[in-house]
């Protein structure tokens, strides 16, 4: 009922104004998707099957405001007759020569690696489906984003008063992170924050020569629960206290060339609320950074190549960092990774490059573990597509993607845009 | 003594037309150079079509809506097809280095740059590489004049250019016929490394107010046997666009 609602308000919207008005335009674009995935071990159950809508409504108001909302309605069989609704993005634009201000609830990413990017703090993310893309994986929160032009730089500035934690697959699964066993973090709502509990970040951006160069600072909520103790080991706790703590993030990035090859790289230092490292439940201030080079070679062939490493600070010994290196970081990229390599092939092919073949792949060097993703995208006509692909996991056992390594899945897409 | 003084003063008149010849032959280089300086819109802005067109006559079309900054600064939208509206390109052209250029693709939300190893790859599909829709530096080659040909009713010079050692190109030389008149390009050939003939480009113009602008563009592959027409209409010169349109940051806005 309720996405049926914020469908005809969406349309009515759309109506209300399509009456000539001067000087203002509308438009209405998106996307069906439909996706199926299954398992390949046996059983060989069906994963997901997935039918989503993907509504833009967009509206330019002479030379100095416009409007932008992106709607998604979802079916998942798997959660029964009901279509979800999700309101990913609703936004007012007011431009001037100087300024570009930007209200409402938006996504905002920071950061110029590919996929893994630790400064990329601005939105939680909706792992429930974590094979989804990551704009579609992020959260809108109503934010406050001014885009200021001075003296050849870029200054943006964020206030953010609205929080969401980060989302994580039932534990019950075949994606949970954590065991079905373990105890459930209860957390204090933060859905009404006074206005000292709501986040703000400032980034300054310049090109200089064949470089662009940001350099960022944010004071933010982190998305993920930290508990005030250990459970026992008898599990006689089925819940534990936790509550939000906050973090400062100091971030840089840059992108550009040396001869004909990319490189870019970023960097983010997360000072946690156990500055000291005396606290085992919080992580010492931590660093993130990721370093990656791309290249295209002949007949269209291109592979981008990055690494990625976590760097905990005031660790005095193997215990504590082993310890340390267990708690998931809450700002950053926010899963468990210490050391990887990704790295991405892809060729376009075919009439008018409208096709597609891609290999994707992470390797977690610490815990040896590997997720792999191949995919063959056909484009048979301007607006169609579809996706064949398969995902792949292996690693230790409880590691990141050594937890998954028995469901390797393969699926199939299909998009219709208008 | 008058005699001698007539018999000069003949031989100069007679031989005056052959001195003012040699004094205006422009050589390739001269003649690039005014390409180059001529006069031009302050900024255009136009409704592109671009059909890439197969060997098979199957056509996909893409329509963009550009704004240009004389030739140093150009930024589009592209409104179709569907699946690639919203995304944008910006390209900022510099005297003494390459090319910037930027994209803006919705399904990632942000701004990615274009690598220089990345501009000898196909724009949008098109039978244009990136590198063909930038802005090429006089002095990266050498300009020969071939001679002269004429092209419908214009007379044009031929002049070839060959990149210097070490630029980055797919090229190994152009061969343009230059308008003797406007010194507008109005065909080209573009050869492989190999100097073997890989593309043909035609430009049909389009008066408007003082300016002759590119109506119609169309590069020819000879390899694949398609061709890319790019059809620019509703075509407005000289509209006070400001250089703040031509930023990183407007790659995201709505338009």
């Amino acid at each position: 009922m309720k996405c049926l609602r914020a469908l005809v308000l969406n349309l009515l919207l759309l109506g209300a104004v399509t009456h000539p008005v001067e000087s203002q335009t509308w438009e209405m674009r998106g996307n069906l998707r439909g996706w199926v995935r299954g398992f390949t071990a046996e059983p060989n159950a069906i994963d997901l099957t997935q039918t989503r809508l993907k509504i833009e409504l967009l509206s330019g108001f002479g030379e100095h405001a416009a409007f932008f909302s992106r709607l998604h309605l979802i079916h998942d069989s798997k959660l029964g007759d009901e279509i979800s609704w999700d309101l990913k993005q609703a936004y007012i634009d007011y431009y001037t020569d100087w300024l570009t201000l930007r209200f409402g609830r938006q996504i905002i990413s920071w950061g110029k690696a590919d996929e893994i990017n630790p400064t990329d703090i601005l939105n939680p993310q909706d792992l429930s489906n974590f094979l989804e893309d990551k704009i579609d994986r992020k959260i809108g929160l109503f934010t406050v984003k001014a885009d200021w032009l001075l003296y050849g730089f870029e200054l943006q500035t964020i206030w953010k008063p609205e929080y969401e934690m980060m989302k994580f697959p039932d534990q019950d699964s075949n994606w949970g992170l954590m065991s079905s066993n373990a105890p459930l973090m209860v957390v204090p709502d933060h859905s009404h924050l006074n206005m000292d509990q709501t986040d703000w970040a400032v980034k300054l951006s310049k090109t200089f020569g064949l470089y662009d160069f940001s350099l960022g600072y944010a004071n933010a909520l982190e998305y993920i629960p930290t508990r005030h103790y250990l459970p026992d080991t008898t599990g006689s706790s089925s819940f534990i206290p936790a509550d939000i703590l906050r973090a400062d993030m100091i971030g840089f990035d840059f992108a550009g060339s040396v001869a004909t090859v990319g490189l870019w790289g970023e960097a983010g230092y997360f000072i946690t609320d156990d500055v000291d490292g005396n606290n085992p439940l919080v992580k010492n201030p931590y660093i993130q950074f990721v370093l990656g080079s791309d290249y295209t070679f002949p007949h269209s062939i291109k592979i981008n190549v990055q690494y990625f490493q976590e760097y905990i600070t005031k660790v005095d010994d193997e215990i504590e960092e082993k310890a340390e290196e267990a708690l998931f970081s809450k700002l950053g990229i926010m899963i468990p990774l210490k050391q990887a390599v990704t790295t991405r092939i892809g060729k376009t092919f075919g009439f008018g490059e409208a096709h597609s073949i891609e290999f994707f792949g992470i390797y977690d060097l610490k815990d040896e573990g590997y997720m792999v993703g191949p995919k063959l995208t056909l484009s048979p006509q301007d607006a169609v597509k579809f996706e064949f692909g398969a995902m792949f996991f292996d690693g230790k056992k409880d590691v990141l993607f050594g937890r998954f390594k028995d469901n390797d899945v393969i699926y199939v897409k299909g998009i219709y845009s208008f | 003594m008058k005699l001698l003084f007539s018999l000069i003063l003949a031989v100069a008149i007679l031989f005056a037309p052959l001195y003012t010849t040699l004094a205006q032959q422009l050589n390739g280089y001269d003649i690039m150079k005014r390409v180059d300086e001529r006069i031009i819109p302050h900024d255009i802005v136009a409704d592109m079509t671009m059909n890439i067109i197969n060997d098979k006559e199957q056509a996909r079309e893409r329509k963009v809506h550009s704004f240009r900054m004389g030739d140093d600064k150009s930024i589009m939208w592209f409104q179709a097809p569907a699946d690639i509206k919203g995304s944008s390109f910006l390209r900022l052209s510099y005297d003494d280095r390459d090319d910037d250029m930027w994209i803006y693709l919705p399904a990632f939300g942000k701004v990615r740059r274009i690598a220089t190893h990345a501009r000898n790859g196909n724009f949008m599909g098109s039978d244009f590489t990136y590198e063909d829709m930038g802005d090429r530096k006089l002095d990266d080659y050498t300009h020969t004049l071939l001679g002269e040909e004429k092209l419908g009713e214009r007379d044009c010079w031929t002049v070839e250019s060959i990149p210097r050692e070490g630029l980055a190109t797919d090229y190994g030389k152009r061969v343009m016929w230059i308008w003797k008149e406007k010194y507008e390009p109005l065909k080209g050939e573009l050869y492989d490394k190999s100097l073997k003939l890989r593309k043909k480009l035609s430009f049909t113009l389009t008066p408007i107010k003082n300016y002759w602008v590119a109506g119609k563009i169309v590069m020819e592959n000879l390899k694949t046997g398609g061709r890319t027409e790019l059809m620019f209409d509703n075509i407005q010169v000289d509209t006070g666009l400001k250089e703040s349109l031509f930023q990183e940051n407007e790659l995201k806005k709505i338009h």
